[in-house]
């Protein structure tokens, strides 16, 4: 896997994989929930899924054990096997985002290559998660009960 | 000490992100992470030294934030995160793979 950044607001990550686009496409999008990192989600409690609704306009969400849903993306961009793409309205803190908060973008691309695919992620406009994302932070409420769950993502063991 | 490399403990992280929700002194981090306070201590010096977060006096306090100057902080979160998680979708890959030759 390479990473690199190639201006101060993108990120690129690239990774080859043993299979087609389309099984790596299938995946990425309806597999969501069995790669996600579940250390990583924005409701109160246990997530229980994350997923992508599969077109344009779509939501990507999360849920917790409490059967609570959270929007924190849209897809942008649905062209299976090719590419997709999505707003990620996450900043660092993982808070919860607010309606409408702006949102960075994430572009995946899988391209058949020697031996399966590569698949090439860019997280660009990373600049929304700066200016302002103090104000942003300030205007969410503090009783979302999401800081007990950084004090859980320091017992992950390696990821 | 690169900005990845610094993230790539999880103790580290998890203080990161913790500050992500806004500035901390070390006694308040310490009440978050499960690690004592000289702990928080070394590990921020290795963030700041990776100037990933900063310091600023206020009053007798001293609070760790991360530096709203630069993105550099956000990119190098961002760019752990990703490479984390794709390692995850690689490795659902080859438990298909391997499911696929069981089968056969």
């Amino acid at each position: 896997m390479t990473a690199s950044t190639d201006s101060d607001t993108t990120v690129r990550v690239g990774l080859d994989v043993a299979t087609t686009p389309e099984h790596a496409f299938e995946v990425f999008t309806a597999g969501f929930d069995r790669w996600w990192n579940r250390d990583h989600h924005l409701l109160s409690g246990t997530l229980d899924e994350v997923g992508f609704e599969p077109f344009v306009g779509g939501a990507v969400w999360e849920r917790n054990d409490a059967g609570e849903r959270c929007d924190w993306g849209r897809v942008l961009v649905w062209d299976p096997p090719r590419s997709v793409a999505f707003s990620w309205q996450i900043g660092t803190d993982w808070a919860i985002p607010v309606p409408d908060a702006p949102g960075s973008r994430v572009t995946v691309t899988f391209a058949p290559a020697e031996g399966g695919t590569r698949v090439e992620l860019v997280h660009d406009r990373l600049d929304v998660h700066g200016e302002g994302w103090e104000s942003i932070r300030d205007a969410i409420s503090r009783e979302g009960g999401w800081p007990g769950l950084l004090a859980r993502f320091a017992s992950v063991a390696g990821a | 000490m690169q900005a990845l490399e610094a993230l790539a403990d999880p103790t580290r992280r998890s203080i990161f992100e913790l500050l992500g929700s806004g500035g901390r002194s070390v006694a308040e981090i310490a009440c978050d992470v499960p690690i004592s306070r000289p702990a928080v201590s070394q590990h921020l010096k290795v963030l700041k030294s990776a100037q990933l977060v900063s310091v600023r006096p206020i009053g007798t306090r001293r609070i760790y934030s991360l530096d709203p100057a630069g993105l550099a902080a956000i990119r190098e979160y961002f760019e752990q995160f990703w490479s984390q998680s794709l390692a995850g979708f690689a490795a659902a890959i080859d438990a298909d793979n391997s499911g696929t030759k069981e089968k056969q």
